[in-house]
Protein backbone atom coordinates (compact mmCIF):
# COMPACT_ATOMS: atom_id res chain seq x y z
CA UNK A 1 0.00 0.00 0.00
CA UNK A 2 2.89 2.31 0.74
CA UNK A 3 4.36 1.95 -2.95
CA UNK A 4 0.88 2.59 -4.25
CA UNK A 5 0.65 5.73 -2.12
CA UNK A 6 3.74 6.97 -3.08
CA UNK A 7 3.24 7.33 -6.30
CA UNK A 8 0.47 9.35 -5.98
CA UNK A 9 0.81 13.03 -5.72
CA UNK A 10 0.58 14.88 -2.39
CA UNK A 11 -2.47 15.91 -2.57
CA UNK A 12 -4.26 12.57 -3.51
CA UNK A 13 -2.45 10.80 -1.06
CA UNK A 14 -4.04 12.47 1.67
CA UNK A 15 -6.84 12.58 0.27
CA UNK A 16 -7.08 8.52 0.16
CA UNK A 17 -5.80 8.12 3.58
CA UNK A 18 -8.30 10.22 4.76
CA UNK A 19 -10.82 8.40 3.34
CA UNK A 20 -9.22 5.58 4.84
CA UNK A 21 -9.03 6.79 8.15
CA UNK A 22 -12.67 7.77 8.05
CA UNK A 23 -13.61 4.28 6.95
CA UNK A 24 -11.74 2.64 9.78
CA UNK A 25 -13.62 4.56 11.98
CA UNK A 26 -17.20 3.76 10.71
CA UNK A 27 -15.80 -0.16 10.63
CA UNK A 28 -14.50 0.23 14.48
CA UNK A 29 -18.05 1.41 15.64
CA UNK A 30 -19.60 -1.39 13.62
CA UNK A 31 -17.54 -3.91 15.13
CA UNK A 32 -18.13 -2.64 18.17
CA UNK A 33 -21.81 -2.75 17.77
CA UNK A 34 -21.81 -6.44 15.79
CA UNK A 35 -19.00 -8.23 18.09
CA UNK A 36 -19.34 -9.61 20.90
CA UNK A 37 -17.13 -8.54 23.49
CA UNK A 38 -13.85 -10.77 23.25
CA UNK A 39 -10.35 -11.87 21.91
CA UNK A 40 -11.73 -11.40 18.07
CA UNK A 41 -12.86 -7.70 18.70
CA UNK A 42 -9.95 -6.75 20.89
CA UNK A 43 -7.36 -8.15 17.84
CA UNK A 44 -9.49 -6.25 15.53
CA UNK A 45 -9.65 -3.01 17.10
CA UNK A 46 -5.54 -3.17 17.44
CA UNK A 47 -5.04 -4.30 14.32
CA UNK A 48 -7.31 -0.80 13.22
CA UNK A 49 -5.27 1.11 16.17
CA UNK A 50 -1.91 0.33 14.33
CA UNK A 51 -2.80 0.69 10.65
CA UNK A 52 -4.60 4.21 11.43
CA UNK A 53 -1.86 4.93 14.02
CA UNK A 54 0.62 4.39 11.23
CA UNK A 55 -1.18 6.02 8.07
CA UNK A 56 -1.10 8.87 10.71
CA UNK A 57 2.38 9.03 11.29
CA UNK A 58 3.73 8.28 7.75
CA UNK A 59 1.37 10.67 5.73
CA UNK A 60 -0.26 13.52 7.67
CA UNK A 61 2.83 13.41 10.27
CA UNK A 62 5.24 12.66 7.29
CA UNK A 63 7.30 10.75 8.77
CA UNK A 64 8.21 8.65 6.73
CA UNK A 65 11.24 10.25 5.03
CA UNK A 66 12.26 11.38 8.57
CA UNK A 67 15.69 9.56 10.07
CA UNK A 68 14.60 5.87 11.13
CA UNK A 69 14.98 6.46 14.85
CA UNK A 70 12.25 8.96 15.05
CA UNK A 71 9.96 6.78 12.75
CA UNK A 72 10.22 3.93 14.85
CA UNK A 73 9.86 5.59 18.29
CA UNK A 74 6.48 6.81 17.08
CA UNK A 75 5.57 4.16 15.53
CA UNK A 76 6.46 2.09 18.46
CA UNK A 77 4.11 4.18 20.87
CA UNK A 78 1.02 2.47 19.12
CA UNK A 79 2.66 -1.32 18.64
CA UNK A 80 3.32 -0.84 22.63
CA UNK A 81 -0.23 0.50 23.80
CA UNK A 82 -1.38 -2.29 21.36
CA UNK A 83 -0.01 -5.20 22.31
CA UNK A 84 -0.61 -3.85 26.49
CA UNK A 85 -4.45 -4.17 25.67
CA UNK A 86 -3.73 -7.82 24.22
CA UNK A 87 -1.26 -8.39 27.23
CA UNK A 88 -4.09 -7.26 29.69
CA UNK A 89 -6.95 -9.32 28.33
CA UNK A 90 -4.91 -12.39 29.06
CA UNK A 91 -4.00 -11.21 32.20
CA UNK A 92 -7.77 -11.09 33.18
CA UNK B 1 22.44 16.10 25.66
CA UNK B 2 19.61 15.47 22.90
CA UNK B 3 22.10 15.27 20.28
CA UNK B 4 20.68 11.39 19.99
CA UNK B 5 17.59 13.35 18.53
CA UNK B 6 18.96 14.77 15.44
CA UNK B 7 18.97 13.31 12.74
CA UNK B 8 22.28 11.52 11.52
CA UNK B 9 21.22 10.27 8.21
CA UNK B 10 22.47 12.40 5.13
CA UNK B 11 19.24 10.77 2.84
CA UNK B 12 16.60 11.48 6.04
CA UNK B 13 14.46 14.80 5.86
CA UNK B 14 14.48 16.89 8.80
CA UNK B 15 11.69 16.72 11.32
CA UNK B 16 8.81 18.75 9.78
CA UNK B 17 8.58 21.40 12.18
CA UNK B 18 10.86 22.51 15.42
CA UNK B 19 12.46 19.86 17.59
CA UNK B 20 11.08 22.03 20.45
CA UNK B 21 7.62 20.81 19.28
CA UNK B 22 8.67 16.88 18.99
CA UNK B 23 10.10 17.27 22.33
CA UNK B 24 7.15 18.14 23.84
CA UNK B 25 4.53 15.62 21.94
CA UNK B 26 7.21 13.18 23.29
CA UNK B 27 6.48 14.18 26.75
CA UNK B 28 2.61 14.22 26.00
CA UNK B 29 2.36 11.00 24.89
CA UNK B 30 4.87 9.65 27.73
CA UNK B 31 1.87 11.46 30.12
CA UNK B 32 -0.85 9.85 27.99
CA UNK B 33 0.36 6.23 27.86
CA UNK B 34 0.40 6.24 31.41
CA UNK B 35 -3.45 6.78 31.74
CA UNK B 36 -3.86 4.40 29.13
CA UNK B 37 -2.25 1.62 31.06
CA UNK B 38 -3.54 2.48 34.08
CA UNK B 39 -6.81 2.17 32.29
CA UNK B 40 -5.80 -1.31 31.42
CA UNK B 41 -5.30 -2.40 34.59
CA UNK B 42 -8.30 -0.92 36.10
CA UNK B 43 -10.53 -2.25 33.68
CA UNK B 44 -8.68 -5.80 33.96
CA UNK B 45 -9.69 -5.40 37.73
CA UNK B 46 -13.21 -4.24 36.93
CA UNK B 47 -14.41 -6.06 34.02
CA UNK B 48 -18.16 -6.46 35.39
CA UNK B 49 -17.82 -2.64 35.90
CA UNK B 50 -16.74 -1.80 32.42
CA UNK B 51 -18.84 -3.61 30.47
CA UNK B 52 -22.21 -2.30 32.15
CA UNK B 53 -20.91 1.35 31.82
CA UNK B 54 -19.88 1.03 28.62
CA UNK B 55 -23.73 0.43 27.69
CA UNK B 56 -24.32 4.02 28.59
CA UNK B 57 -21.75 5.49 26.56
CA UNK B 58 -22.82 7.34 23.67
CA UNK B 59 -21.09 6.01 20.33
CA UNK B 60 -22.65 8.15 18.45
CA UNK B 61 -20.51 11.04 19.64
CA UNK B 62 -17.63 9.16 19.89
CA UNK B 63 -17.50 8.16 16.21
CA UNK B 64 -18.87 11.89 14.94
CA UNK B 65 -15.96 13.20 17.15
CA UNK B 66 -13.21 10.81 15.28
CA UNK B 67 -14.32 11.90 11.80
CA UNK B 68 -14.24 15.56 13.04
CA UNK B 69 -10.69 15.15 14.40
CA UNK B 70 -9.58 12.72 11.34
CA UNK B 71 -11.17 15.46 8.50
CA UNK B 72 -9.49 18.63 10.67
CA UNK B 73 -5.69 16.65 10.18
CA UNK B 74 -6.48 16.18 6.75
CA UNK B 75 -7.09 19.88 6.27
CA UNK B 76 -3.84 20.78 8.16
CA UNK B 77 -2.21 18.63 6.09
CA UNK B 78 -3.78 20.67 3.02
CA UNK B 79 -2.53 23.65 5.00
CA UNK B 80 0.96 22.53 5.10
CA UNK B 81 0.44 21.22 1.16
CA UNK B 82 -0.63 24.78 0.36
CA UNK B 83 2.27 26.68 2.32
CA UNK B 84 4.60 24.55 0.47
CA UNK B 85 3.27 25.79 -2.37
CA UNK B 86 3.67 29.25 -1.64
CA UNK B 87 0.33 30.01 -1.10
CA UNK B 88 -0.44 31.59 2.33
CA UNK B 89 -3.52 32.67 1.91
CA UNK B 90 -4.92 29.17 1.02
CA UNK B 91 -2.56 27.69 4.14
CA UNK B 92 -4.83 30.30 6.30
CA UNK B 93 -8.24 29.11 4.15
CA UNK B 94 -7.42 25.41 5.33
CA UNK B 95 -6.69 26.46 8.75
CA UNK B 96 -9.52 27.93 9.04
CA UNK B 97 -11.43 24.78 7.78
CA UNK B 98 -9.47 22.35 9.96
CA UNK B 99 -10.58 24.59 13.08
CA UNK B 100 -14.27 24.51 12.11
CA UNK B 101 -14.01 20.94 11.99
CA UNK B 102 -12.36 20.96 15.54
CA UNK B 103 -15.19 23.21 16.72
CA UNK B 104 -17.69 19.82 15.90
CA UNK B 105 -15.66 18.19 18.05
CA UNK B 106 -15.78 20.66 20.61
CA UNK B 107 -19.45 21.38 20.62
CA UNK B 108 -20.18 17.21 20.05
CA UNK B 109 -17.83 16.71 23.93
CA UNK B 110 -19.70 19.44 25.37
CA UNK B 111 -23.16 17.54 24.46
CA UNK B 112 -22.08 14.01 25.47
CA UNK B 113 -20.72 15.46 28.70
CA UNK B 114 -23.86 17.42 29.58
CA UNK B 115 -25.80 14.49 28.39
CA UNK B 116 -24.20 11.95 30.54
CA UNK B 117 -24.26 13.79 33.37
CA UNK B 118 -27.68 14.74 33.62
CA UNK B 119 -28.10 10.59 33.38
CA UNK B 120 -26.59 11.30 36.58
CA UNK B 121 -22.84 10.05 36.15
CA UNK B 122 -20.12 12.25 37.04
CA UNK B 123 -16.47 11.73 38.23
CA UNK B 124 -17.56 10.52 41.66
CA UNK B 125 -19.89 7.69 40.37
CA UNK B 126 -17.26 4.47 40.12
CA UNK B 127 -13.75 4.01 38.71
CA UNK B 128 -15.07 3.46 35.18
CA UNK B 129 -16.30 7.18 34.88
CA UNK B 130 -13.35 8.73 36.66
CA UNK B 131 -10.87 7.51 34.02
CA UNK B 132 -13.56 8.52 31.34
CA UNK B 133 -14.11 11.93 32.49
CA UNK B 134 -10.29 12.03 33.28
CA UNK B 135 -9.00 11.05 30.02
CA UNK B 136 -12.24 12.82 28.00
CA UNK B 137 -11.22 15.31 29.56
CA UNK B 138 -7.29 15.87 29.67
CA UNK B 139 -7.77 15.41 25.42
CA UNK B 140 -10.73 18.00 25.49
CA UNK B 141 -7.95 20.08 27.22
CA UNK B 142 -5.33 19.31 24.24
CA UNK B 143 -7.72 19.69 21.74
CA UNK B 144 -8.33 23.37 22.09
CA UNK B 145 -4.25 24.64 23.26
CA UNK B 146 -4.42 22.91 19.72
CA UNK B 147 -6.69 25.06 18.62
CA UNK B 148 -5.46 28.16 19.79
CA UNK B 149 -2.22 26.89 18.33
CA UNK B 150 -3.67 26.61 14.68
CA UNK B 151 -5.76 30.12 14.88
CA UNK B 152 -2.34 31.87 16.11
CA UNK B 153 -0.87 30.00 12.94
CA UNK B 154 -3.63 30.56 10.42
CA UNK B 155 -3.91 34.58 11.89
CA UNK B 156 0.15 34.77 10.93
CA UNK B 157 -0.71 33.33 7.43
CA UNK B 158 -2.91 35.54 7.15
CA UNK B 159 -0.36 37.97 7.29
CA UNK B 160 2.18 36.27 5.08
CA UNK B 161 4.37 35.49 7.60
CA UNK B 162 5.06 32.27 6.44
CA UNK B 163 6.66 31.26 3.05
CA UNK B 164 7.83 28.50 0.73
CA UNK B 165 11.27 29.17 2.64
CA UNK B 166 10.09 29.76 6.60
CA UNK B 167 7.01 27.42 7.26
CA UNK B 168 8.28 25.81 10.27
CA UNK B 169 5.70 26.95 12.51
CA UNK B 170 2.90 25.97 10.01
CA UNK B 171 4.43 22.59 10.38
CA UNK B 172 5.12 22.46 14.07
CA UNK B 173 1.30 23.78 14.76
CA UNK B 174 0.37 20.61 12.19
CA UNK B 175 2.55 18.11 14.21
CA UNK B 176 0.83 18.87 17.35
CA UNK B 177 -2.27 18.53 15.65
CA UNK B 178 -1.84 15.48 14.64
CA UNK B 179 -0.57 13.49 18.08
CA UNK B 180 -3.75 15.50 19.32
CA UNK B 181 -5.55 13.18 16.67
CA UNK B 182 -3.06 10.21 17.34
CA UNK B 183 -4.28 10.26 20.86
CA UNK B 184 -8.17 10.14 20.12
CA UNK B 185 -7.60 7.27 17.92
CA UNK B 186 -6.62 5.00 20.87
CA UNK B 187 -8.65 7.03 23.48
CA UNK B 188 -11.55 6.13 21.07
CA UNK B 189 -10.71 2.06 20.34
CA UNK B 190 -9.98 2.06 23.70
CA UNK B 191 -13.29 3.48 25.63
CA UNK B 192 -15.49 3.09 22.66
CA UNK B 193 -14.78 -0.22 20.68
CA UNK B 194 -13.26 -2.41 22.98
CA UNK B 195 -15.99 -4.04 25.66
Amino acid sequence: MSNFLSQLNPIQRATLVWLALLAAAVVAVLMSIFFESGLVLLLLSVAILLFKGQMLLDHFMELRHVAKHWHRLMSAYCIIIGLFLVLAHFMN
Amino acid sequence: MFSFLVDKDPNAKPLPGDLAIWLLILAELAVFSIFFIAYGFVRMDNPEMFAEAYQHLNRLAGLINTLALITSSYFVVRAVLAIKNNQSKECSVWLNWALLAAMVFVVVRIWEYSETMSLGYSVHTNVFYMFYFLLSFFHFAHVLIGMVMLFAVSRKAKRGSYSIDDYSGVESGASYWHMVDLLWIIIFLLVYVIH
